[in-house]
């Protein structure tokens, strides 16, 4: 059912991004009387003026945005609704056997947005800890997740990976420290080096 | 016109020796490395290359550093076209046509017509650097902040160019740009704004980790996705090489769409504060306004890629034009070249170029040998970029995710920069899911800040009176032009959608 609810809801993508702006808009327009000014500005241009207008701008922009998705989602969900029953339906995945990891991974390699969601949250936590951690330590979990991530489910080589992604973040954090005399964060290695 | 060349001579005989020959192919390979990084650029490899002139005397430290600018300026075209992220803010445009031509086999073709259009549009612009400079100061000088205004809103219009098959969704995509750029620290008074109580958003998103950012991002995350067009296997052994990558019939044919890109790059160059960063997109626009094939734009022609890396480069010679001749820097590179000349215990202005016409001209030189120079270390580093696409794109799109980071950060050693990157590819990939161009989102955020500086400048010098805009005509011709034009291209959407319908 919720499945359906997605899917119907998925025919309309210029109205939710639409509103998703409209709703930015909104949220930045209740900030504009935050931003300080000088008294006699009040009346005139002042900081709050340009944004003002383009927030103004912005939102016709995003209501016509709606506006003109709302026929073409229409006829996206005439399409959808067209379908057989038994196209609608989806079809059961053969799960593998084995262990937690493998179908896991089973998971990851057949889902193109699982995919892409652990790409954001593996760039997320490489910032979140390249403080503590260092950026050569950090960059190196990033880099070995991303490859295995990114690779084909047939040809990845984790010990390959896990020794290149040692010796790039390592090589660039030395490089650029020493060599190029770019401060990147030390972390954990301010204590070795 | 004779002391002209006889001061040029002078240049080149002060820049030949073994010693500045080989200080100026180590400034093309550094800024060209670094032009290729992305999010490394021209201003960090001058900045930190400067303190090793402080021992040089003035002809080694300006060939070397003129060398970094150019090399940084040209090396974004490498990665721009081999794996669709522009190496730096002044090649966003040549990923509209590069990436897809290298994705059609001609990597090597579309390197060398970007390497070949960034010489030519270096020395455009030089040119226009030694015979036009006193002049086109002067004319800078004088310009109003309603002048200006007038260009800017203009330049701002050509969003609705680059908006592609929405007009609605590329409006607001360069609205979204100009509201971005907002956030921070507001022109003229100084007071914050949209901070949301953070500290760190106080200064604002910084702007090269916020342009790259709306790539990377959004590239690695779709080769995660395994989207057909970042991980395609191409096959570029068959590729035919010639030595420039075109015929003399299609350099004959583009010489339209160069003079038009160069003469925008210049321009865009001499006027402060806006750089190649918008200038690469603006000739773009413009290229594609008055193309009689626009529809074939993003799909691989030449015409967007000569348009792109001509007015890039020749954004170079139009910024020293009021770097040399008025002593005002127009952007971060500029800024460190006028540092660099201090040091030296020179003064650039106008005293300068009659005091010591010698000096000036072997700068210009410097600038020649660096673009000659730079085509070929390019021409000769092409078999070695495209053989960097044999790198499988599971191992390469995460190490350069890695490199930007790098950039991000050193752009002013702050984590933040670092977010800026991450916040702005969230909204690179939100963008690109949601079928919205990028393209209208960096001109509008390159150029909001200084959109709103001279706007508001005039309201205060007009007291508030929309009239006065009208009564400056340059800026009233510009405000004319822009509405016409805008009226033309709304036309046109409507009668495709009526057409389509």
């Amino acid at each position: 059912m919720k499945q359906t609810l997605w899917k119907k809801i998925k025919c309309f993508p210029d109205v939710i991004s639409g509103a998703i702006l409209l709703a930015v808009c909104c949220v930045f327009y209740t900030q504009l009387g935050e931003i300080k000014q000088f008294s006699s500005l009040s009346d005139s241009v002042g900081p709050r003026f340009f944004p003002k207008i383009v927030l103004i701008v912005l939102m016709v922009l995003a209501v016509g945005i709606i506006i003109t998705g709302i026929p073409s989602g229409r006829k996206r969900l005439q399409k959808l609704k067209a379908e057989t029953p038994a196209e609608a339906e989806s079809v059961p995945e053969d799960r593998p056997a084995g262990n937690v990891f493998r179908r896991v991974m089973h998971v990851v390699d057949t889902n193109p947005t699982v995919r892409s969601w652990i790409s954001i949250l593996g760039i997320f936590f490489f910032i979140l800890l390249m403080k503590p951690l260092g950026f050569a330590i950090s960059g190196a979990l990033y880099l070995f997740v991303q490859f295995s991530l990114l690779a084909p489910p047939n040809k990845r080589k984790l010990w390959l990976y896990a020794i290149i992604a040692v010796v790039v973040s390592f090589g660039a954090y030395l490089l650029f420290r020493y060599a190029i005399q770019i401060n990147l964060p030390a972390g954990l290695l301010k204590y070795i080096l | 016109m004779f002391a002209t060349l006889q001061y040029f001579g002078a240049g080149f005989q002060n820049l030949i020796t073994v010693e500045n020959i080989l200080l100026m192919f180590l400034g093309l390979l550094v800024g060209i490395t670094f032009g290729a990084i992305p999010g490394l650029n021209s201003v960090i490899a001058i900045s930190l290359c400067l303190p090793l002139t402080f021992n040089m005397n003035v002809y080694s430290s300006f060939i070397l550093l003129i060398a970094l600018y150019i090399g940084a300026v040209s090396g974004g075209l490498i990665s721009a076209i081999l794996i669709n992220i522009p190496g730096t803010g002044n090649s966003v445009a040549t990923t509209y046509d590069g990436f897809p031509m290298a994705m059609k086999g001609q990597a090597r073709r579309a390197l060398s017509i970007g390497v070949v259009y960034s010489c030519l549009g270096t020395i455009f612009g030089i040119l226009v650097l030694v015979f036009a400079s006193p002049v086109l100061s002067e004319i800078a000088l004088k310009f109003s902040p309603y002048d200006y205004f007038g260009v800017l809103i203009f330049a701002t219009s050509l969003i609705s160019v680059l908006a592609g098959e929405s007009m609605l969704k590329g409006l607001a995509v360069g609205f979204i740009g100009l509201l971005v750029a907002t956030i921070g620290i507001a022109p003229i008074d100084g007071f914050p704004r949209f901070s949301f109580g953070i500290k760190a958003l106080e200064s604002g998103f910084p702007v090269l980790p916020t342009i790259v950012g709306s790539f990377v991002i959004a590239e690695v995350v779709r080769a995660t996705r395994g989207a057909a067009d970042t991980m395609t296997e191409v096959d570029y052994s068959k590729e035919k090489k010639s030595l420039f990558g075109f015929s003399l019939k299609e350099f004959i044919g583009q010489l339209k769409n160069f003079f038009l890109s160069a003469i925008i790059g210049t321009g865009i160059g001499i006027l402060p504060g806006i750089g190649g960063n918008a200038s690469n997109l603006l000739a773009y626009a413009a290229v594609k306004k008055t193309s009689k094939h626009p529809e074939k734009f993003g799909t691989g022609i030449m015409d967007g890629l000569v348009a792109s890396e001509t007015a890039n480069n020749a954004t170079v010679g139009g910024a020293m034009i009021p770097l040399l001749c008025l002593g005002i820097p127009g952007d971060g590179s500029t800024t460190v070249l006028l540092a660099a000349l201090m040091i030296q215990g020179l003064t650039p202005g106008p005293t300068l170029f009659n005091n010591n016409p010698v000096l000036m001209y072997t700068i210009f030189a410097a600038m020649v040998l660096a673009s000659i120079g730079m085509v070929i270390v390019e021409s000769l580093g092409i078999p070695l970029f495209v053989k960097m696409l044999k790198v499988p794109k599971h191992i390469l799109m995460p190490i350069i995710l890695l490199f930007c980071a790098i950039g991000a950060y050193s752009s002013n050693n702050s984590i933040f920069s670092v977010w800026t990157l991450f916040i702005a590819g969230l909204l690179g990939y939100a963008l690109v899911c949601g079928g919205f161009p990028r393209a209208p989102f960096v001109l509008g955020f390159v150029l909001s800040q200084t959109l709103e500086e001279k706007f508001r400048a005039c309201m205060q010098l007009g007291h508030n009176s929309i009239a006065a805009f009208f009564q400056a005509p340059v800026c009233c011709a510009f405000i004319v032009i822009t509405v016409v034009m805008l009226a033309f291209i709304a036309l046109g959407h409507f009668r495709k959608s009526r057409g389509a319908k």
